[in-house]
């Protein structure tokens, strides 16, 4: 049985820095070669870890190799739009200037029960307002409204906005990440201060600190243990 | 392009090394099977010492090269055949030449059979 946690161990890190190889894609957006490749990939993790007969070299070799394959098509193909159409596919339009295209749904085996879950999903009950709805090479469905039927931005009344920026992590936890609080130009110093005037004594006080590129700060502060009825 | 290269390197490192290791394998293996016929051939003129110590060398040296047999080949394979090196030299010990022969035969060809599956062939393939 130690056998079995061992060769699980291994294998399981081994596949985990190979995927994280493979570059940031969540399960739902992957191309269909590399949902093929998760699947695969799992099943041949799997035989070694419950058959201690079998070398643990026997599911490590074809695990390397289809991620090296996989590897080598993922930069093939952004160098090559036909291997990039040949492999992934092409995005086709499903409804265009508020009407469904039934050739492009049948060539795409998409039925129109999940076009209607897809577009209620995506908060859209009048076809006739959308100009393009566009089945991607993922399966999921990019819906355009009608720039008439688009929710009004401050730019197109003549707004002016502050511009928050991205707000990056200064306390984790209870821990000061100091990196980004040097990227940031602010010390430990300035962090105390800040701590300090909205009455907290440490950073071990504080779940969540951010701040923004306009200087605002957001904090969230450790959660009081639950009380016991 | 980095990772292309990375993983066409690791591709064909990966497909150099196997293709060596079966050339390795049959290269280890074949010696083994001839002491084995030689070890048959004493046996039928009943010099059953120089069998035995001839099929006790071929058990060492499968021995010696246990951890790199057990990381290559399967494990239920190489088990049978050191099952099969023991019947042998139970049959050498107890002198029965008919059940030591068809012994020895299954045991050159299960050291056949496992170079063989690991050789880059269709039968292998399909």
């Amino acid at each position: 049985m130690i056998i079995a946690l061992v060769r699980t161990i291994i294998l399981y890190l081994f596949i985990v820095i190979g995927i994280r190889l493979l570059g940031k894609r969540q399960i739902g957006e992957l191309e269909p070669s590399e949902l093929v490749l998760s699947l695969i990939i799992a099943d041949i993790a799997a035989v070694p870890m419950q058959d201690y007969g079998i070398p643990l070299l026997a599911g490590i070799i074809p695990i390397l190799t289809l991620l090296s394959i996989s590897s080598i098509l993922s930069v093939l193909t952004v160098k090559s739009i036909r291997l990039r159409s040949l492999l992934c596919g092409r995005p086709s339009i499903i409804i265009k200037d508020g009407k469904v295209l039934p050739k492009e749904m049948m060539r795409n085996r998409f039925t129109a029960d999940e076009l209607m879950e897809e577009l209620r999903v995506g908060g859209y009950t009048d076809i006739s307002k959308i100009k393009y709805a566009i089945l991607e090479t993922t399966g999921r469905l990019s819906v355009l409204p009608y720039a008439s039927e688009q929710p009004i931005t401050p730019s197109q009344l003549n707004l002016e906005c502050r511009e928050g920026g991205l707000p990056i992590i200064l306390i984790n936890d209870g821990r000061v990440m100091q990196q980004n609080l040097a990227s940031r130009g602010k010390d430990s110093l300035w962090l105390s201060e800040q701590l300090r005037s909205r009455g907290i004594q440490s950073p071990s006080e504080v779940f969540l600190l951010t701040l923004d590129e306009s200087g605002a700060i957001y904090y969230s502060r450790q959660q009081e243990p639950a009380e016991r009825l | 392009m980095k990772p292309f290269w990375i993983s066409s390197l690791i591709l064909t490192a990966t497909i150099a090394i196997l293709l060596y290791n079966v050339s390795y394998l049959e290269s280890f293996i074949s010696p083994l099977q001839e002491k084995l016929q030689q070890a048959e051939a004493f046996a039928r003129v009943e010099d059953w010492d120089t069998a035995t110590q001839m099929t006790q060398e071929v058990h060492d040296a499968l021995e010696k090269k246990k951890l790199y047999l057990n990381v290559t080949l399967p494990h239920n394979a190489l088990d049978q055949m050191y099952l099969q090196i023991a019947e042998s030299l139970s049959y050498l010990k107890h002198e029965k030449i008919g059940e030591y022969q068809a012994s020895n035969q299954m045991l050159i060809h299960r050291m056949n059979l496992l170079y063989g599956a690991e050789s880059l062939t269709l039968n292998n393939l399909f």
